[in-house]
């Protein structure tokens, strides 16, 4: 049976520049030129600049559970907030087709002095929910989030673990066809985890989802597709996740022995 | 399913009303969000205050004190107002604080929230419009109170007074369009602004707030005339305070030109926005 193809990514590229003064004009002059109708020429470095996403090329289909390895500074946010659409892209093509929930920082977005149902509604506001679909998934958010007793309380009463639950519930609540998961997988306590890794595995079925971790242990649970980024390209895809993890540690990952991360 | 394309021209192939369709989209799509930030932003400022919401309202008071001692002190002596200084300088006052409350807000939303955009991908332009309806909210308590002064001080309005807040529209968008021009310059660099916070508060003194049209010195009156800021105040105070509707020509021009402005500062948001929008971490 075809697989349905949720994600494409084809030959995207990305540019940063690298000192702070440079990066200002850069601005400047780029702001000049949308003013006055001038092309940007995105698709050519200049002073300090450098490509920190090249030439990538990414499928997602329905049932991946993707994950993304590679050292900081390899360009998995870059990528993930591209894919996200908070970033342009310089070079290349994106297309998505459904629905795409992002969790970058699992907290951010939630206010201390405002309950957790009230973030309820901020968050998923902020996932593209109207008031009427925050509703429907109140109950389930909520549930899924253990914090019954507490949904009333202000949010700054909570332990980190507590909000991070809460934001990953409301992330999941979305129902995304593509949910992107970056670093946002240390939620609450062991059981918690658990809990959420089979909850991911449960609803890959109606969906595709990315996760970008360090923690190995993860992959090998998770996983059914794994992809290595180092500086900026991929350099390895598989669906042997065991495998790829050998190839991240033994050729990316910057360890002096081994048995660190297995 | 919805299917959503992005490419490096994504962007520059949108004309105005392209912008413009996805400004209405955007706020239709997220409105409740948006609604849910007004409220966040009025409130969160109080949530830890004894007295809580009642700030709203103690604040303006508290002007008013101030303004009625500076009043009987005898400390100015300014042009030929219409009604007591103080009411008048508070009215105006008002209206300036309006003004400028879009540019600041506007300005600083982009940068001040940065961290928040970055980590959640909804609309920048919520945050633009948030900030706007709680400077609209903030205006009509200061306003109110400067009313009732107005009455306390024998003001009488007549049925003009009623166009007062749509006479206002001009300078929302004025304010509008300037907040967001230096909202995506600042995220690039803070010079402009810097300089721009200094021009703003001598166009203060170089408008009709703390003076009326009528003020005595030849000088100011040659600059009030080419200052376009000058008919956008002084056309709906005038309206407030019956005093007719002197160099309303004028007054339709430069609303033209602001509303045209406005539009074009959200295009050039749209447009300009994201390709600098990855500075905000710098």
């Amino acid at each position: 049976m075809e697989q349905k193809l949720l994600l494409d990514v084809e030959k995207v590229c990305k540019k940063f520049c690298k000192d702070l003064k440079w990066s200002m004009f850069h601005g400047m002059s780029d702001l000049l030129k949308i003013t006055f109708c001038i092309d940007l020429k995105r698709d050519q470095l200049r002073a300090e600049e450098f490509w920190a996403i090249s030439d990538i090329d990414l499928k997602l289909f329905k049932g991946d559970i993707l994950c993304i390895l590679g050292n900081n500074g390899s360009g998995k946010t870059t990528l993930m907030r591209m894919i996200s659409g908070i970033y342009p892209l310089d070079k290349g093509k994106i297309s998505i087709h459904g629905k795409i929930s992002s969790l970058f920082a699992i907290r951010s977005g939630m206010h201390p002095h405002f309950s957790g149902r009230e973030n309820i509604y901020i968050k998923g506001g902020m996932f593209g929910l109207n008031q009427k679909q925050i509703k429907e998934k109140m109950d389930w958010i909520i549930e899924f989030s253990e914090l019954e007793d507490f949904i009333d309380s202000p949010l700054g009463t909570y332990s980190a673990g507590m909000r991070s639950r809460l934001g990953y519930s409301i992330a999941v609540g979305t129902q995304p066809d593509i949910l992107i998961i970056d670093e946002g997988l240390a939620v609450g306590d062991a059981s918690f985890r658990l809990k959420c890794f089979e909850n991911l595995k449960s609803i890959s079925k109606d969906c595709g989802i990315i996760f970008i971790t360090h923690n190995i242990k993860r992959v090998k649970v998770l996983a059914n597709r794994i992809m290595i980024l180092d500086k900026g390209k991929f350099v390895y895809e598989s669906t042997l996740v065991e495998e790829g993890m050998d190839y991240y540690i033994d050729n990316c990952a910057k360890l002096s022995t081994r048995e660190f991360l297995s | 399913m919805k299917s959503i394309v992005y490419t490096p021209e994504s962007n520059h192939q949108k004309s105005l009303a392209d912008n413009l369709r996805e400004l209405w989209s955007d706020l239709r799509n997220f409105r409740h969000l948006l609604k849910n930030l007004v409220i966040l932003s009025l409130t969160k400022q109080y949530k830890k205050s004894i007295l809580g919401i009642s700030w709203l309202i103690i604040s303006p008071i508290l002007s008013v004190v101030v303004w009625v001692l500076l009043q009987a002190s005898g400390l100015f002596n300014p042009g030929d107002t219409p009604v007591p200084y103080v009411a008048f300088v508070l009215l105006s006052n008002s209206i300036w604080m309006f003004f400028i409350s879009f540019y600041h807000g506007i300005s600083d939303c982009i940068l001040g929230r940065g961290g928040e955009l970055l980590q959640n991908n909804f609309p920048k332009i919520i945050i633009v419009f948030e900030r706007i309806i709680v400077s609209i909210i903030n205006f009509v308590i200061p306003l109110t109170l400067s009313i009732l002064v107005l009455l306390l001080f024998g003001a009488r309005f007549g049925w003009e007074a009623l166009f007062f807040l749509p006479a206002l529209l001009p300078l929302v968008f004025l304010g509008i369009a300037i907040g967001l021009v230096f909202a995506v310059i600042k995220v690039v660099a803070v010079d402009f602004t810097v300089l721009f916070d200094n021009v703003i508060d001598v166009l203060k003194y170089l408008s009709p707030v703390v003076y009326s049209t009528a003020v005595a010195s030849d000088l100011i009156q040659d600059i009030i005339k080419w200052n376009p800021l000058t008919y956008l105040i002084d056309f709906p105070r005038k309206l407030l305070l019956g005093e007719g509707m002197d160099a309303w020509e004028l007054y339709l021009l430069f609303s033209l030109i602001s509303l045209a402005l406005m539009i074009l500062a959200f295009r050039f948001f749209y447009l300009a926005l994201p390709w600098v929008f990855e500075k905000v971490t710098l």
